[in-house]
């Protein structure tokens, strides 16, 4: 399919544009210069063919649904279709805007992809660079070659090697942890070992039951067993008890039966007859007790004694004695109570003495009265307390006097304080200037830090740059400048290249000849034509010689020297005879080495043309890099390579940027500098005033914080010296109050002072006595009334005394003389025995009362003996009635043996209940019955048998418990085990992992096979057309540097693509240069877009800007390889480079079709 | 008028795990692995809770191919619960545990009535007038229709009619005893109570035929809410069913559309926001979720690159929105936009998927893929993965789309 025309007509930045095409080009170049649309109408071919997407880039321009292309193609049999393009329906409608179906254009385009064709029918510089990188990378493998080229697909390799690591991470056949597969296949096996371990199985339960039913079973029997034994044991037991007591029985029986006959009596009358009897025993010795106990009371009675004249007196003699006590009491004080009064009369004769009387009445006679002593009491305490007042007073004065002193010597000390509050004022105006410097100072930080930076960065450049100032004013070589040479070197260097490739071969070809000359030359030297020529002209030299000799020329030799001559000639003639011999007999040696020798002599001359060539070349590279250098002369920079240069530029111009936009900076800084020199004058003025020495060169912050600190200073002092003012005013008041007070204390005590001088005299002192005496003698007038009243005191209380004791004795010796005369004497003495005989009187009387008494109750208790006797005989006499015959006998023995029979009769009965109780209720014939066989001993055998038995039966019932609980505890647990239900829930999901690694890994294996065929089928797709196609176009395209394409192959078999020489040599996609390689990829794509066209409907070739890259010869090439598949597709090269389309219209004249985009 | 309430379940399935949960944390594991058992306690003690007069289990107690008889025990000390308060349990064997060693293994309690496999019996329940019949299978298969053979209703009872069967043909299900809704309708009782199907359905009403569905979803394709059916009646008539929810760890399917969807958080914050209201509908109850991507975006060849690291990113956003949901698989079911097809043929390398198409048909190709899979069944333990790579077609077909999508995605 071709295009005819294409009309933007509202595309992009179109409007109403129209290209036409004309049909018999070979090649389109569309010419647009930047900005011109080219990427635009490139799109537009695209969305012309394959519809407009819905997000274009050049929406941005105009509405989608105002877009609108159109064209007219023709396909390859000529059929035509002139159409619209739209972005909204109708999509396509023909030249009359009748709308055509959505697929009118797929017979033109042989049902092409958009994205098939933009891959395999676009191609600019920078995929074609690419491409040309990965050929080298894949080293020219002929599968992946070819994929690339057909598809304009890069990296098909990558991605099989991609696919294939990641299937090895999954699984391989070599067992890894480090693979998923594995991983999970570890789980799994985890999973099913703890299925295994934890499943219970019908067969596990069924035992378990089984244990369980067995245990129960067993329970059981013993059970049974051990009811048996109980019973035995029972029975034994039983029998155990009731031997004893049946034997006991039979005992009393016999004891019974010994009694003999008795008067049938009911239980219990023998006792009573025996009590009855001992109570008639009893009561006849109560009786005779009795009796005998009255009489010995009656003599007790009349043995006791009474004098009756001292109890009438009792009364007195008590009175008396209490008397003794005091009288005692009295006589024992009194020599103390006389001392004491004594002392009493001596204190106040002191106290006389010290009060001036002579004695004590005088004292007593003087004594001031009470008034008097409280008023002189009074005024010395007030005097003692203004005396201390004024003191206090006086002293306060001082201190405060002094402190005053002290303040008013350092005010005159201090120097005169400044106000600090228009210095402050004038600061504070400074704060611009302050802010101004700091600025300044982040400048200038900046700049250095940039300058540094800038200049280590240009240092750091190849070449280096010492002074990026002057370079930003020197001219510098443009960047297409930089790329021209680059060209130009290049083409120099291949040049270069191929001339010395031929120096190589001619070389080589001459060493070959000179290893095939030596070849020759070895065995028998060679008779060459040199060697005989050689020889003989050493013949003819001693033939000349002899010559002279022989015909007496002059200069001829003679004698020694002549033999010589003569031996040489005779030597060189056979030598040369013998050569010129040897040359017929090896003519055609001899004549092979002339000819080895020509072609030698060839190639060194080719040689040395080469060199001379390579010379050339040099001398135009040394032009050219000459040219290069000059280029950077205005610059003073000695470049480097043009590709290093072109970085260095980008690096360049970047710095300069930065080394404009900082001498901006530095701009700034000036202009602040200037500012701050306006404002300094006011703060020097401010520090002289301050009066600081100025400090030229001081930073401004510094010269502000000196300023600042100095108003601080002053201020400081300013305020100390106003607060010191301020305490010292207040202290001059305080003194002034201090002196009135003072003054006032004093005159309070000059008054008191008259007033205690007129009140001394009242108390006994003369007028100037002292406050110190005044209180002693107030002391002594206190003393003196207690002293005198404790003195009458003690003498009526002697007085007292001696009256009493008088009294006493009268009263006492009365008393004596009527009641016992035998005791006079002494009062106390007679008085305390006295006391003695009357307590004993007392005594006595209070006896006899009480045998009066007990007297009585004799004679009634010897009375109630008699009754009672009487009633025991009676109660004799009526149970011997009662018994009745035989009463002949003794009342005691019949009721003694009655009593026994009574005794054994309750023991039987007694027996018989414990019988009862021992045998569990048996009846006791039963009993004797069952004694029969009873042995006893055999009985204790028995028992521990039995015993052994049921010991040995209980351990086995606990056992058989603990078996049955035990199975049944697991039949439980086993209803909440889960560890299986876990298991399989693990294994599941192991499966599952497993599965999904499994297919995963397929289909990535296989995936990777599929890319392994598919790039096989590629290169084994009509690759020899193809390879043969490219061959012819690389020619082309390398301008015949290469004449054919072929493969070889590595170790491996893998066949590879080589380039080859004309000369037939093969040169490997490795040691190609870049631009090589990249014309190989064109060569390659070229064909395979020919092939397409060859089988199907071909879209236009575009190609943008693909020579970008290329220099002028390349750019000629590749622009004539392009025009050579212009036959079967359209070709349509988009450029803004102008010399493209002047190279196109040189190279390919009426071939070429050229349309101006603007 | 009498009035009761009875518990109509189905396809316990005791004992057999919840299938595609690939949870490698332990605790989670055993915490799904309890789900089937808890459930069914949790069924006993609604039971109780509701008084219910009796409890129908239509089958599938246990499953067929499950050895471990604990499982039985489990189940006759959580019956033994009903047992202690005299609620009668009637059940048939279903086609999984027709076979089931279990059954034979374990006595169960007298409250429990087993129907016979021989043929169908009525039960009475003398106490609410109610007559049950049933029958239970005794092989794994039963192709033949039983319910044509069920014994006569009750006249003036409540007639209950258990019946494990895939009734009408349930695809989704393996055919077992097939009848027809109008053959069931047409027998006279008033309420079937049918099992088999796992999904809850009332057929029919008046008379009632009811699937309970299961108890608890076993895997992705059993998801919502699971449990049994509380059955009202009132003087021999059904007067109404209510849903009993039961299952304790839920199964969730979520498909998120991705198309258009520019970037991986924008991808992100799409299934967020899917994500959002379903989850918080099982707040509450553990959770099994599945997520499938799906749409053509320009992502397919990342995301499918960053499966792991996408699988922890979706776990942690469904844990924003529930703290006990866990993801058992991404999915993608995305397309790349850039992947094309469409093949010219013959026009050899210019489309590399022209390359590939038709290389799953190549001999060559056919025989290497069988062999590379033979090379991993191999390594497959014993019984893993019947029949799972055997579809060789799908393989390929797969592995070549991969291909052709990696191939595309590798260019620049």
């Amino acid at each position: 399919m071709r295009l005819l025309s294409l009309r933007l007509e509202r595309y992009g930045p179109f409007s109403g544009k129209r290209l036409d095409f004309r049909p018999d080009a070979k090649l389109h170049v569309v010419f647009g210069p930047n900005e011109a649309g080219k990427s635009s109408a490139l799109a537009a071919v695209t969305d012309l063919l394959f519809g407009v997407q819905r997000q274009t880039p050049d929406d941005f321009l105009r509405p989608g649904k105002e877009m609108r292309l159109g064209a007219t193609i023709r396909d390859s049999r000529g059929a035509e279709l002139a159409f619209w393009r739209r972005k909204l329906k109708p999509l396509l409608s023909d030249a009359s805007n009748a709308a055509l179906p959505d697929d009118a254009l797929a017979p033109f385009l042989g049902g092409l992809s958009r994205e098939v064709f933009r891959r395999a029918f676009g191609l600019d510089a920078e995929a074609l660079r690419r491409s040309g990188d990965e050929l080298k990378a894949s080293g020219g493998e002929l599968g992946a070659a070819l994929f690339s080229a057909a598809s304009g697909l890069r990296g098909i390799s990558d991605v099989k090697s991609a696919m294939e690591r990641e299937a090895d991470g999954i699984f391989a056949e070599r067992r890894s942890q480090n693979r998923t597969f594995y991983q999970a296949a570890d789980r799994y096996e985890v999973a099913r070992k703890a299925l295994r371990e934890h499943e219970t199985r019908a067969g596990d339960l069924k035992a378990l039951r089984e244990e369980l039913a067995a245990q129960e079973k067993r329970s059981e029997t013993i059970a049974r067993r051990r009811a048996v034994i109980a019973l035995e044991r029972g029975k034994l037991d039983r029998l155990r008890r009731a031997a004893p007591i049946l034997h006991a029985i039979d005992a009393d029986e016999a004891q019974l039966s010994a009694l003999g006959p008795l008067p049938a009596a009911p239980e219990g009358s023998g006792a009573a007859v025996l009590e009855a009897v001992r109570a008639v025993e009893s009561a006849l010795d109560a009786k005779a007790d009795a009796q005998r106990h009255e009489g010995r009371l009656r003599e007790e009675h009349d043995a006791i004694v009474l004098d009756q004249s001292l109890l009438d007196r009792a009364d007195e003699i008590e009175r008396l004695q209490i008397a003794l006590g005091e009288y005692q009491k009295g006589q024992s004080d009194l020599p103390a109570i006389e001392r004491d009064e004594y002392a009493a009369e001596q204190q106040l004769a002191a106290l006389a003495s010290r009060l001036g009387f002579s004695d004590a009445d005088m004292l007593l006679a003087r004594q001031p009265d009470d008034a008097a002593i409280a008023r002189v009491d009074d005024l010395v305490r007030r005097g003692r307390r203004l005396d201390q007042a004024c003191e206090t007073r006086v002293d306060d004065l001082r201190r405060e006097r002094e402190t005053l002193e002290e303040r008013r010597r350092e005010r005159g000390r201090r120097a005169v304080q400044r106000d600090p509050r228009p210095l402050r004022e004038r600061l504070a105006a400074l704060a611009e200037l302050r802010r101004l410097a700091e600025i300044a100072d982040e400048h200038a930080a900046a700049i250095a830090a940039e300058e540094t930076t800038l200049a280590q960065a240009a240092a750091r450049l190849a070449p280096k740059i010492v002074d990026l100032a002057a370079l930003a004013s020197a001219s510098l070589p443009s960047r297409d400048t930089i790329a021209a040479f680059a060209a130009r070197l290049s083409q120099l260097d291949e040049e270069a290249w191929r001339e010395r490739q031929a120096l190589e071969a001619a070389r080589r070809e001459a060493a070959e000849f000179a290893d095939r000359l030596e070849t020759l030359a070895e065995g028998a030297p060679l008779p060459t034509l040199e060697r005989i020529a050689f020889a003989r002209a050493a013949r003819d030299r001693h033939w000349s010689a002899l010559r002279a000799a022989v015909f007496g020329e002059a200069g001829a030799v003679s004698g020694q020297a002549l033999a010589s001559e003569a031996a040489g000639f005779e030597t060189t003639r056979s030598e040369a005879d013998a050569l010129a011999d040897a040359a017929i007999l090896d003519a055609q040696r001899v004549a092979a080495y002339a000819e080895m020798s020509r072609g030698r002599e060839r190639r060194e001359a080719v040689a040395a043309e080469r060199i001379e060539m390579l010379a050339d070349v040099e001398r135009r590279r040394q032009a050219a890099l000459a040219d290069w250098a000059s280029a950077w002369t205005p610059s003073g920079v000695a470049p480097l390579s043009p590709a290093e240069m072109a970085n260095w530029l980008l690096l360049v111009t970047s710095l300069l940027d930065r080394h404009a936009k900082l001498a901006d900076r530095k701009v700034q800084e000036r202009r602040i500098v200037r500012q701050i020199e306006t404002a300094r004058p006011s703060l020097a003025a401010l520090v002289a005033e301050l009066g600081l020495s100025a400090m030229p060169g001081l930073p401004i912050p510094a010269e502000l914080k000196r300023a600042e600190t100095e108003i601080d200073r002053i201020a400081e002092g300013w305020d100390a010296a106003r607060v010191s003012d301020t305490l010292t005013a207040d202290l001059e008041t305080r003194v002034g109050n201090a002196e009135a007070e003072a003054e006032a204390a004093r005159a309070g005590l000059d008054r008191w002072r008259r007033e205690f001088r007129d009140t001394l005299p009242r108390i006994g002192l003369r007028e100037d006595a002292a406050m110190a005496e005044a209180e002693a003698c107030l002391a002594a007038w206190r003393e003196a009334p207690a002293i005198a009243g404790e003195r009458e005191r003690l003498k009526r209380r002697v007085a007292g005394i001696k009256r009493d004791a008088t009294r006493f004795t009268h009263d006492v010796a009365a008393l004596v003389a009527a009641v016992a005369p035998d005791l006079a004497g002494a009062p106390d003495h007679a008085m305390r025995l006295l006391g003695q005989r009357l307590t004993q009187t007392r005594a006595a009387k209070t006896t006899r009362e009480a045998m009066t008494r007990r007297i009585a109750e004799a004679k009634a208790a010897t009375r109630t003996a008699v009754d009672k006797h009487e009633r025991a005989q009676r109660v004799v006499v009526g149970l011997g009635d009662r018994l009745g015959p035989p009463l002949d006998a003794d009342l005691a023995e019949v009721g003694g043996a009655l009593a026994k029979r009574d005794a054994i009769v309750a023991l039987l009965r007694q027996r018989r209940s414990e019988l009862a109780n021992a045998a569990d209720g048996r009846d006791e014939a039963e009993l004797r019955a069952a004694l029969s066989g009873y042995a006893p001993d055999m009985a204790e055998a028995d028992v521990a048998r039995l015993e052994e038995e049921a010991r040995r039966l209980e351990s086995e019932s606990q056992e058989a418990y603990a078996a049955a609980k035990e199975a049944g505890a697991r039949i439980g647990s086993l209803s909440g085990a889960v560890a299986a239900e876990i298991a399989i829930q693990q294994r599941r999901g192991a499966e599952s992992e497993m599965l999904e690694a499994a297919r995963e890994w397929a289909v990535l294996s296989i995936g990777a096979l599929m890319i392994g065929a598919a790039m096989t089928r590629q290169r084994q797709s009509r690759q020899e057309p193809l390879m043969a196609r490219a061959g012819k176009l690389f020619a082309t395209v390398t301008g015949g540097a290469f004449s054919d394409l072929g493969q070889s192959f590595d170790e491996n078999d893998i066949p590879y693509l080589v380039g080859r020489r004309p000369a037939d040599a093969e040169i490997q996609i490795s040691a190609m240069s870049e631009g090589t390689r990249d014309q190989l990829y064109l060569a390659l794509r070229l064909a395979y877009v020919e092939d397409y066209a060859a089988r199907a409907e071909p879209p236009p070739f575009l190609a943008d800007d693909l020579f970008a890259s290329f220099d002028d010869l390349r750019t000629a090439n590749g622009l004539k390889t392009l025009a050579e598949i212009g036959e079967r597709v359209q070709p349509i090269l988009f450029t803004h480079h102008r010399f493209v389309v002047e190279t196109a219209m040189r190279e390919l004249g009426r071939s070429v079709d050229v349309l101006q985009l603007s | 008028m009498a009035r009761f309430t009875f518990l109509h379940a189905a396809d316990l399935h005791l004992g057999s795990p919840l299938t595609g949960l690939a949870m490698k944390d332990e605790t989670v594991a055993r915490r799904f692995a309890a789900a089937s058992r808890e459930a069914f306690s949790e069924l006993v003690t609604q039971a109780i809770a509701e008084k219910v007069a009796f409890v129908v289990v239509a089958g599938d107690i246990y499953d067929g191919d499950w050895k471990d008889t604990s499982i039985g025990l489990f189940f006759n000390r959580e019956v033994s619960r009903l047992a202690r308060i005299g609620i009668p349990l009637f059940l048939i064997r279903g086609n999984h545990d027709a076979e089931s060693e279990i059954t034979k293994a374990v006595t169960l309690p007298e409250n429990v009535f087993e129907f016979p496999s021989r043929k169908a019996e009525t039960h009475r329940l003398d106490a609410f007038n109610v007559a049950i019949h049933g029958r239970s299978f005794a092989d794994r298969a039963a192709t033949e229709n039983y319910a044509i053979a069920y014994p006569p209703p009750v006249a003036g009872w409540f007639n209950v009619g258990m019946l494990h069967t895939s009734c009408e043909g349930n695809a989704a299900h393996a055919v077992y005893a097939p009848c027809t809704v109008a053959e069931l309708a047409g027998r006279g009782y008033d309420y079937w109570a049918l099992g088999h199907i796992h999904e809850q359905a009332v057929l029919h009403r008046d008379p009632w035929i009811v699937y309970s569905g299961n108890l608890q979803g076993r895997s992705v394709r059993e998801c919502g809410p699971k449990g049994a059916i509380l059955v009202d009646v009132a003087d021999v008539r059904v007067t109404g069913l209510r849903p009993l929810v039961v299952d304790r760890a839920r199964w969730l399917h979520v498909t998120v559309p991705v198309a258009d969807i520019p970037d991986e958080a924008g991808l992100l914050q799409a299934v967020r926001e899917a994500l959002q209201a379903p989850l918080s509908e099982t707040t509450g109850r553990m959770t099994a979720l599945r997520v499938t991507l799906t749409g053509r975006t320009s992502l397919h060849d990342r995301l499918r690159a960053r499966r792991n690291e996408l699988r922890d990113e979706v776990q942690a956003l469904a844990n924003h929105v529930h703290d006990d949901a866990w993801l058992e698989a991404l999915k993608f079911a995305t397309m790349d936009p850039a992947v094309t097809l469409t093949v010219v043929p013959g026009v050899g390398g210019v489309d590399p998927a022209a390359l590939l198409v038709g290389l799953e048909h190549d001999g060559d190709v056919r025989l290497r893929a069988a062999e590379l899979i033979a090379l991993v069944r191999a390594k497959l333990p014993g019984g893993v993965g019947e029949g799972a790579l055997d579809d060789l077609d799908a393989i390929l077909a797969e592995a070549r789309s991969v291909a052709s999508a990696r191939a595309l995605g590798g260019a620049a």
